[in-house]
């Protein structure tokens, strides 16, 4: 091993406490900064998560300094000036620290010429260098993030007991308590072919990030060498305090019984979604109160959240080294946007992409705009989910409008189950359908992932690529304004009829659904 | 000038006074005491970094802040115009 960092300088006791008592200064500042109008929300989540970061990371450096036996207490004479160079992390010796060039693949080779007892150095004393880092076996950051979730767990639930728990570290440590319970419900998971308990992995931990919103991602099933490979995005509302094992379980369990193969199913909840809450902060019904002002829905958060998704998965590429597993990303409702852009836009490694209950697929016209294609791009539309018919229809008609009619809603681009798009749509009705066709209602959008669904079974065959027991479904059709000019007679006038059909024709509307299952 | 168009000038006014509180926030002491007579260590190059990063943040909260109220002070406007209108002309002639 090379030479370590210590050739830093040194500190003056007295300034370090007018720093210490500066920061308490600025922390109680924040703190004292406050907004109940909800279009201050972000700025005062943004408030919070710079108090928390100075009062959890710089105050405890600034009030231990004196017990860091590496530092040298300057006297009352001038400091050695000259200072020091590299290592840029503190107390860590500079082979321990990752390649800050050359991305994952660097990560990858550093870390593979690491010897074991670096690597254990690393994960139990420093894994804050390991648990996010693009490059690093999904093992070694697993047990990275637990050991940085519990010491966080331990801090802020003391802090709590005290009663000294700020708003924006309470919102972290339910992010936290979350991303237990999920890690936990995994680790609890048997599988249903080996009865074998399956096993979590904290994937992405950093609890404070966007703001207190979190960014988290839990595995069920083995990354670094499952065969199969789902990545979930969730959509609007989720944060990572809403992330949840269940729906994971779920799919796990049916793509085992669909090919027997193995399989490793993860939570992504890695970028920033939208929120939305009435002007009183409570969570709202988008379609009865429309998006608050807090944030407008339209594609930036989407495009965002596609960078970050597309490196991730390139990550889970790069860790594996040639052995690449068969990866499926779903994007569900404001998450199939994500992901659409990601795949259009950001060069999404994944083999096959299925986009549900999608209320547009970004900017691209056609699936073949996509990194899967047309055979690998499929999506499941329930005819009675109303978010479904806010994308934009492949023919011009009033109900293009139909997003902008709901306030602060914009279009996210194209209704992917239309045939314009040439996608690959699978049935996706839900047996407790709330009536079927459009305009559908809001009941039916949560229904991909239930049991026994025509959804889950066919999300499952395409996760464990048995594409031949998928059961596809007609797109949807939109009768273009030229049809409607000819059927019309080219008379316009009862284009604002009533009976004139807003929305495109939907087979699925007009057959039962069906239970479906691998289990057998 | 109605109640609704009252309330939307408050909203503003207390925006632009959370955006000069921030502005005042005292990050910027912070920084001067954290200088090289201080400490130097990698702890004080990250720390630095890391104010400065909060010092933008904070000033793009304070921006979104007043944008915002620039936002609702339009419509107020908007309000107390429709207002004016619909004292002009009751419509129920």
């Amino acid at each position: 091993m090379g030479g370590t960092a210590d050739s830093w300088v040194g500190y003056r006791r007295e300034g370090v406490a007018d720093l210490a008592r500066l920061t308490g200064e600025v922390i109680d500042h924040l703190d004292g900064t406050w907004s109940s109008d909800p279009v201050a929300a972000t700025s005062i989540r943004t408030i919070r998560s710079i108090a928390f970061s100075l009062s959890t990371t710089w105050m405890p450096v600034l009030t231990r300094i004196g017990a860091d036996t590496s530092l040298t207490e300057w006297g009352a004479g001038p400091p050695p000036l000259g200072g020091w160079t590299a290592p840029q992390v503190r107390g860590v010796p500079a082979p321990l620290v990752p390649p800050v060039t050359g991305g994952a693949d660097a990560v990858a080779t550093w870390w593979s010429d690491l010897a074991d007892e670096d690597r254990i150095e690393l994960i139990e004393r420093h894994p804050q260098l390991v648990g996010n880092t693009d490059g690093i076996p999904a093992q070694a950051r697993n047990r990275a993030n637990r050991i940085r979730m519990a010491a966080d767990l331990e801090a802020l639930g003391l802090r709590e007991a005290a009663g000294t728990l700020t708003a924006s570290e309470a919102q972290i440590l339910t992010n936290i308590r979350r991303a237990d319970r999920g890690v936990a419900g995994n680790d609890d998971h048997h599988d249903p072919l080996t009865e074998q308990a399956v096993g979590g992995q904290l994937y992405i931990y950093d609890p404070a990030a966007f703001g207190g919103d979190g960014r988290i991602a839990i595995a069920l099933g083995d990354l670094d060498a499952a065969e199969h490979v789902a990545v979930t995005v969730s959509g609007l509302g989720s944060d990572a305090g809403t992330i949840g094992s269940e729906q994971s379980q779920d799919l796990y369990v049916e793509a085992r019984h669909a090919s027997g193969d193995s399989v490793a199913v993860l939570s992504w909840m890695g970028y920033d979604a939208p929120s939305y809450s009435t002007a009183s902060g409570e969570a709202a019904d988008i379609f009865d109160e429309g998006v608050d002002v807090i944030g407008v829905l339209d594609q930036d958060a989407a495009r965002a959240g596609a960078i970050l998704l597309a490196a991730d998965v390139a990550g889970l590429h790069v860790m594996r080294g040639g052995r690449h597993p068969h990866l499926t990303v779903i994007g569900n409702s404001y998450g199939s946007t994500t992901a659409a852009i990601a795949a259009d836009e950001e060069d999404l490694g994944a083999d096959d992409l299925v986009l549900t209950g999608s209320p547009g697929a970004g900017d691209a016209g056609v699936a073949d705009d996509l990194t899967t294609g047309a055979e690998h791009t499929w999506v499941g539309s329930a005819s009675s989910d109303i978010v479904t018919y806010l994308g934009e229809t492949g023919g011009w008609t009033p109900q293009d409008t139909l997003a902008d009619l709901i306030p602060g809603v914009e279009q996210l681009g194209d209704d992917p189950s239309e045939d314009s798009f040439e996608a690959r749509r699978f049935r996706a009705e839900g047996v407790d359908r709330h009536g079927g066709g459009p305009p559908g209602n809001a009941d039916d959008h949560g229904d991909y992932y239930d049991e026994d669904s025509e959804s889950l079974y066919n999300i499952a065959a395409i996760v464990s690529g048995q594409y031949d027991l998928v059961v596809e479904a007609e797109h949807r059709h939109m009768e273009r304004l030229v049809d409607i000019d000819f059927e019309l007679d080219l008379d316009l006038t009862p284009f604002t009829d009533q009976e004139v059909n807003l929305f495109p024709d939907d087979s699925e509307a007009d057959r039962d659904p069906v239970v479906m299952t691998h289990q057998t | 000038m109605g109640a609704t168009a009252q309330h939307l000038r408050d909203r503003a006014l207390e925006l632009r006074a959370v955006a000069a509180r921030l502005e005042r926030a005292p990050l910027l002491a912070l920084h001067g005491a954290a200088g090289p007579d201080t400490w130097q260590c990698p702890a004080a190059d990250e720390f630095l970094l890391s104010i400065a990063q909060y010092q933008a943040r904070l000033l793009d909260a304070a921006d979104d802040l007043v944008w915002q109220a620039i936002v609702l002070d339009r419509m107020a406007e908007d309000q107390e115009a429709a207002d004016a209108v619909a004292v002009a002309d009751p419509g129920w002639r």
